[in-house]
């Protein structure tokens, strides 16, 4: 189990010979289970290769810590072979072949398995021999994420991993982590700002948005919480200042006269209880899909406001 | 077919890289030999240990720049950030990485360097006889060694400190200075040689020097790169601190490149104005705040300098007061080493700040120049002879005691600091400073160069200084028109 506790990273550097600071992650908590997929989505600058960078022991936290197992994961080798964070940048990798880099992995990583990382160059059909540097994009992904997974650890961290993949390649890899990581009961950790990709790969997702956690959980649970309500006034108008003078919180809201459109935040229960008060029927509520929960909750952040509500 | 294609696209580039390599680490070996041989043909094997060719020092930059080259390239993960991805990623702790590094460089530069000192050592004995000094082929060998480990451990440190190109700036700032500041002070070896009661390190004594430095850098290099959070891949370690570092750093060399006796105050001044003006245009909105701890940070920098300036007063033949312009200036005489071909001006300046005259000894001549009249002096035994080795000793002998009875009239902490910080005319009635003599003896394979410092006199003190020589039983005789 990987505890995040109160992670806090700020970003110090001179411009000219002033010092600016950027804090990436405020105050950052949550837990990753035991063999689950977790998620971490956001905005792009949101902190989750930050976080990742954190939660593989790159970073040290200027607050809190990550625990991995009881310890914490910071300067610890005992602990970093039990994780195996692949970052969003390759150029590193680029010195290697295919082969070489397995060569590498067996050398640096006490639990790598060379036969998995040859089945699975196998089974994507990659150049042994080449050097990496001269694969195309998608192929270097291919690679370096089937070296992290060949690590064999019990928390894989994967940062970006699905940048430059093709749909059917995207897949593959899934497919791989499902039968050579999960299958073992390891967790992973996905970074990505493509939604589809996490809804699709993981069963828990953290939501970041500059540097602070909107949303943590199961996905379904997440997607549970707002409702996309549809309504009928019995006497009159409908407008959002009724829906939120009712203490329900209004993400979204599309109506003209009697009828009209909201998105709101709160579970079915909570937002019926909270129509039950006014003089309107709700003749549906259905729970978001993840996507709309990333753009509805982002937008009540005020990010990607400029589109909002023409 | 595609598979084959693959290879060949694939075979030829590795080969050319492996090729690549090689050739560059022949390359570099080759130069290095060559300049080793050229300093072997030129100066061990024909007897020549004040020549200093070209090609030496152009192996020491070799040296130097490879090491830069290859430490940089070991400590990767300090600047580029998917190295350090992927290096930090690997269960190791900062400290095994540090020294997974270090012998990386050890394997990449040192050895190859070591090497080739065996091999031009190993040159050198194949014609071991009347021609060819080992002992001084070992000497030049362990001087380029030294040099190629003084420029790694700088090279670590500042990519440990700064992870940026700045960083080479810093390593070629630092290198120069501590090469002109420290290692070329005698001060520093002639502590050390009172200190330990040696008699002199000889030139060994540069390269132990620059070992215990780069020790010592490595050191420090290793602390603070175990403090290293991924985070400063390609910036200052650790923000202001860093800034702090660097400022202090400064301030204390600074201060000892231009806080020379007498010049002290206003330097010190200078810099605290500059330091407190740099200060708050970092700070900006928090340097008032911060201002406490940037006197702290200054008084102790400025502690350090004194304790260094103590240190050269400790070694009270060093050449820390031969710096002290005016007290050369003020002085009437000198006494300098003289080489053994046509450059006696060119090395005897290195000791001193344009001297009035000069006294110079040879390998068989001591020569004693009064620059007003441009006359020349040769000390010679009594019988017209020159000095042989035992009596050049005892010459040296009785100089030093002549010196050690004329020292620098300061007793206790507080003179010394007046002195340093106010000038010498302000407590001090008289004028004395620094000087060195030099001499060789033997050719070919004996040939050995000794070495002493002390003190000259005042110019009312001249008569003495000549009496005693003379009691010593050598003669001052006047040799004119000396051409300078």
């Amino acid at each position: 189990m990987i505890e995040v506790n109160k992670v806090s990273v700020t970003y110090t550097g001179l411009r000219g010979v002033r010092i600016v600071r950027n804090k990436a992650l405020d105050d950052v908590s949550f837990t990753v289970p035991e063999g689950s997929v977790y998620g971490l989505l956001g905005t792009n600058g949101a902190g989750k290769s930050t976080l990742m960078r954190a939660m593989g022991g790159i970073f040290r936290p200027d607050t809190g810590s990550v625990i991995i197992d009881g310890r914490d994961v910071w300067n610890n080798a005992e602990v970093k072979t039990d994780i195996c964070y692949v970052g969003d940048e390759l150029s590193w990798y680029e010195r290697f072949t295919v082969g070489e880099l397995k060569t590498y992995g067996q050398n640096c990583r006490p639990s790598f398995s060379g036969e998995a990382f040859d089945r699975m160059v196998k089974a994507l059909e990659l150049p042994k021999e080449r050097k990496i540097s001269r694969l195309s994009k998608g192929m270097r992904r291919q690679v370096v994420t089937i070296f992290g997974v060949a690590c064999c650890t019990k928390y894989l961290l994967l940062d970006e991993s699905f940048d430059g993949l093709d749909p059917a390649m995207r897949r593959i890899i899934r497919e791989i982590l499902t039968d050579e990581v999960c299958d073992n009961g390891s967790s992973i950790v996905l970074s990505s700002h493509n939604v589809t990709e996490i809804s699709e790969a993981c069963d828990h997702i953290l939501l970041l948005h500059g540097g602070k956690i909107v949303e943590s959980g199961e996905i379904d649970d997440i997607c549970d919480r707002y409702r996309k309500i549809q309504l009928v006034g019995s006497e009159g108008n409908v407008s959002r200042e009724m829906l939120e003078k009712a203490g329900i919180a209004v993400l979204n809201f599309m109506g003209e006269g009697c009828v009209a459109q909201a998105v709101v935040r709160g579970t079915d229960e909570e937002v019926r209880a909270g129509v039950s008060k006014l003089h309107v029927n709700p003749v549906e509520t259905v729970p978001l899909t993840l996507e709309e929960v990333f753009i509805y909750a982002m937008r009540e952040k005020g990010y990607g406001k400029i589109n909002a509500e023409k | 077919m595609e598979k084959s294609m693959q290879k060949n696209d694939v075979h030829p580039l590795r080969s050319e890289l492996r090729a690549h390599k090689l050739s560059t680490i022949l390359v570099l070996a080759f130069i290095v030999l060559a300049a080793y041989l050229n300093v072997g043909s030129r100066g061990a094997i024909q007897g020549d240990p004040t020549d200093t060719p070209v090609l030496y020092i152009f192996a020491i930059i070799i040296v130097v720049v490879s090491g830069i080259i290859v430490s940089r390239q070991a400590f990767v993960d300090t600047y580029d950030v998917a190295a350090r991805d992927a290096q930090h990623a690997v269960p190791v702790s900062a400290r095994t990485r540090f020294f997974a590094k270090l012998w990386s460089v050890v394997l990449r530069h040192i050895v190859p360097v070591v090497l080739t000192n065996a091999a031009f050592i190993a040159f050198c004995a194949a014609f071991k006889g009347d021609t060819v000094d080992i002992e001084y082929s070992c000497i030049q060998a362990a001087t380029i060694l030294s040099f190629g480990l003084a420029a790694d451990s700088l090279t670590v440190l500042t990519m440990a400190c700064t992870g940026t190109i700045i960083g080479e700036v810093i390593a070629g700032f630092a290198f120069v200075f501590v090469a002109f500041n420290l290692l070329a002070d005698a001060a520093v070896m002639n502590f050390v040689d009172q200190l330990f009661g040696f008699d002199g390190f000889g030139e060994y004594m540069i390269s132990a020097y620059w070992c215990v430095v780069t020790v010592l850098v490595f050191c420090a290099a290793g602390a603070v790169y175990t403090l290293r959070d991924g985070r400063h891949t390609g910036k200052y370690v650790a923000g202001p601190a860093a800034w702090e570092m660097l400022a202090a750093g400064a301030v204390l060399l600074m201060e000892m490149r231009f806080g020379y006796p007498g010049r002290s105050w206003p330097a010190m001044l200078i810099l605290l104005v500059i330091f407190l003006a740099l200060h708050f245009a970092v700070f900006r909105k928090n340097a008032r705040r911060e201002l406490p701890r940037a006197i702290v940070i200054y008084a102790a920098v400025t502690l350090i300098y004194i304790v260094y300036v103590l240190l050269m007063y400790a070694n009270q033949r060093g050449n820390f007061f031969s710096k002290d312009r005016s007290a050369v200036e003020a002085g009437e005489y000198w006494i300098a080493d003289d080489e053994w071909n046509n450059n006696s001006w060119r090395s005897g300046r290195k000791y001193a700040n344009e001297p009035d005259c000069e006294l110079m000894i040879g390998s068989h001549i001591l020569k004693w120049i009064d620059s007003k009249s441009s006359d020349e002096y040769h000390i010679t035994n009594k019988d017209g002879s020159l000095p042989d080795e035992e009596q050049y000793k005892k010459l040296v002998e009785v100089l030093r005691e002549y010196c050690s009875k004329n020292e620098y009239p300061k007793d206790t902490f507080w003179d010394v600091l007046g002195y340093v910080f106010c000038g010498a005319d302000s407590n001090y009635e008289g004028n004395n400073f620094g000087f060195q003599l030099t001499a060789s003896f033997g050719e070919g394979r004996d040939a050995h160069r000794e070495r002493c410092t002390g003190y000259i006199v005042d110019e009312d003190r001249v008569p003495d200084f000549l009496k005693m020589i003379e009691e010593a039983g050598f003669v001052v005789q006047q040799v004119t028109n000396y051409r300078r």
